[in-house]
């Protein structure tokens, strides 16, 4: 079966005798995001995203001009244009954020679930204490220490959302642990690292794919509220919050900046929020028929 | 259950030692030299020498937190680098702020979340089940500060039925006894003022409070939905009760436990939002407070109102949790 093709039965595959309207919904929103992420370029030429010589204002249009069809921003950039480009920067921030917590996260879910004990409880306790603060705040903490930068924030909204994914793997590798397979195989003498890779981790595998979907949103998320905040990466970069926190200060001159700017963020989100949800249920053999 | 009590009262306090070392030790990672940031730009090398001394940041950083803790304990929560104001004044002067906004939140997220997820529930499978599920995916994924935005825009700009932002009209100025100001206006019987506050208060509330309405319309919907399928909903139809009766003496009180960890993650949502919202509104509470004091590295402000911030997480989980007790006999018993 071509590629497509399992795709395609991935998707059409039916969860308590019903289709996966989320899982298509969201995947078609994810699908249209990296393609316009990765063919930025093409869809809006960078010239489009310099300043023009002289700063000038210009609303959408509903007729189809040549150019600026979305409107301007503050100083006179395509708006369309630019978020294309801030397609590519916020995306790269989400995944790579939530690849720092799928990492860390995991393998202290896994050591705090495979240990036990005093190690387990230490892990955990450390865990609960960096969920005692809401993770914009501490995500401001941060960047307050690592500076501002893609980088930065990027990291920043990665290690916030570390503790939720160890919690979560935590919990799963304590139920494998009990589980006969896995019993059976320590019993026969696998060693720890052994039963963990060969185990433990293909059988959270579900688990974390759903829990990294999720997380790219609430990273996006995350990195457009400190820039909204002035505290994220710069507006050269098109973040999507950049945007948004650049074109606040002109909402009653040109609301729509900041109205179309967050409309893409929303329908961003929900998009891998949907692709979350689609993946748990279509992954949770509970689910199937 | 006191054994409970007394078991979480004593995890609780832990959690709070290890909160305040850990946010201290943050703090100290803060780039830039806090003496230079207290003695001012123009100060030359002596005079912040003397302010390091002064204020110990030269000392190792166990005795710079053990004076801290010290002074805490003695209830001496310092002063503003920024302001010469103490902080426990400031406190006092936007806790209210953003207490008022959240329990504003908190009120509008659940009971509307409530009452909207048992309709759905009571409708599943209908067009509006649909529509109210769907609106629902749409609100969780909310970027706030954006929702904030459009409201502001469209309610306050274009239509003019609420104020564009700030906690009241400068022009009123009206006594303040508890910075409660809409508690202030009921004491002090100023209608004029309890209105006004009233009035900038709904739509951070409505901003801050959309995550978690979503949340509890969803969660309740589900809770209900599985109670309504169990026998006792059966006998109590088959006695002949009225539907209201069925539903929310029954299924409801049945689906309170699942509601009721909603609210308790909740409060991280509205916490986290009210930084946000406050940004947004020009609404002078504790998120404000603590932003601009991280943009003028006011270190003892940060570190105390990420401590407090911390601190109302932990109190509000302790209550959750002796919510639960209270509302599921089963966990009352079970830990006794």
């Amino acid at each position: 079966m071509t590629l497509f093709g399992r795709i395609y039965e991935f998707l059409r595959g039916d969860v308590r005798g019903r289709r996966n309207r989320n899982l298509v919904a969201g995947a078609v929103i994810v699908g249209a995001l990296v393609l316009i992420a990765v063919l930025a370029d093409l869809i809006a030429p960078r010239r489009l995203v310099e300043p023009p010589p002289e700063p000038r204002l210009v609303g959408p249009s509903l007729l189809p001009t040549p150019r600026i069809t979305l409107g301007s921003d503050r100083i006179g950039r395509d708006l369309g244009a630019m978020l294309v480009h801030g397609t590519r920067t916020s995306l790269a921030i989400g995944l790579s954020a939530a690849l720092v917590a799928l990492l860390i996260g995991t393998a202290v879910g896994i050591v705090s679930g495979t240990a036990g004990g005093t190690t387990d409880n230490v892990l955990m306790r450390v865990m609960d204490m960096c969920m005692a603060f809401p993770a914009i705040l501490l995500a401001i903490l941060i960047v307050s220490i690592l500076g501002q930068g893609t980088a930065q924030v990027t990291l920043a909204v990665g290690l916030v959302a570390i503790p939720s994914f160890a919690r979560l793997v935590r919990g799963q590798a304590l139920v494998l642990m009990q589980q006969e397979f896995v019993l059976a195989a320590r019993s026969l003498g696998t060693s720890r690292v052994r039963t963990v890779l060969t185990h433990l981790l293909p059988n959270c595998l579900p688990l974390m794919l759903v829990q990294t979907t999720f997380t790219i949103a609430t990273a996006i998320l995350n990195a457009a509220g400190l820039s909204y905040l002035g505290l994220g990466v710069r507006i050269e970069t098109f973040e999507w919050g950049a945007i948004l926190s650049d074109g606040k200060d002109r909402l009653l001159a040109a609301p729509w900046i900041v109205m179309e700017t967050g409309l893409v963020i929303l329908i961003a989100i929900i998009g891998f929020n949907l692709l979350g949800a689609g993946l748990r249920d279509r992954l949770d053999p509970r689910m199937r028929r | 259950m006191l054994r409970f009590l007394l078991k979480r009262l004593a995890a609780s306090l832990l959690m709070l030692v290890a909160v305040s070392i850990f946010t201290s030790w943050m703090i100290r990672q803060i780039p830039g030299d806090p003496a230079k940031a207290i003695a001012g730009e123009k100060a030359d090398k002596e005079a912040v020498e003397r302010v390091r001394k002064e204020y110990g940041f030269d000392r190792p950083f166990i005795v710079q937190y053990r004076k801290f803790a010290g002074r805490l304990l003695r209830g001496d929560l310092g002063r503003s680098y920024q302001t010469g104001d103490t902080v426990a004044h400031e406190i006092a002067l936007y806790l209210p702020a953003t207490i008022e906004l959240t329990l504003g939140a908190m009120l509008f997220g659940t009971t509307v979340g409530v009452l909207l997820g048992v309709a759905l529930a009571y409708r599943r499978n209908t067009w509006l089940d649909s529509v109210g599920t769907s609106a629902s995916v749409v609100g969780i994924s909310m970027p706030i500060f954006w929702l904030g935005l459009v409201l502001m825009f469209l309610l306050s700009y274009k239509l003019h039925v609420f104020p564009t932002g700030g906690r009241m009209d400068v022009r009123l100025d009206p006594a303040h006894v508890t910075n409660f100001y809409l508690l202030d206006g009921l004491i002090t019987r100023d209608a004029r003022a309890f209105w006004d506050a009233l009035r900038h208060l709904i739509l951070p509330a409505v901003t801050v409070g959309t995550i978690p309405l979503s949340i509890v319309t969803l969660m309740t919907r589900a809770a209900v939905i599985e109670e309504l399928d169990k026998d006792y909903v059966k006998t109590a139809r088959a006695k002949g009760l009225r539907e209201r009766v069925v539903i929310y003496r029954h299924a409801l009180k049945n689906a309170a436990v699942p509601i009721l960890t909603v609210s308790g993650i909740e409060t991280a949502y509205l916490l986290g939002g009210a930084i946000l919202t406050e940004s947004v509104f020009g609404f002078q509470g504790i998120g404000l407070w603590l932003l601009s004091a991280v943009e003028a590295r006011d270190y003892a402000v940060i570190q105390v109102g990420v401590l407090l911030v911390a601190t109302i997480f932990i109190l509000v989980n302790l209550l959750t949790d002796i919510g639960y007790m209270l509302v599921d006999p089963r966990i009352r018993t079970e830990r006794t």
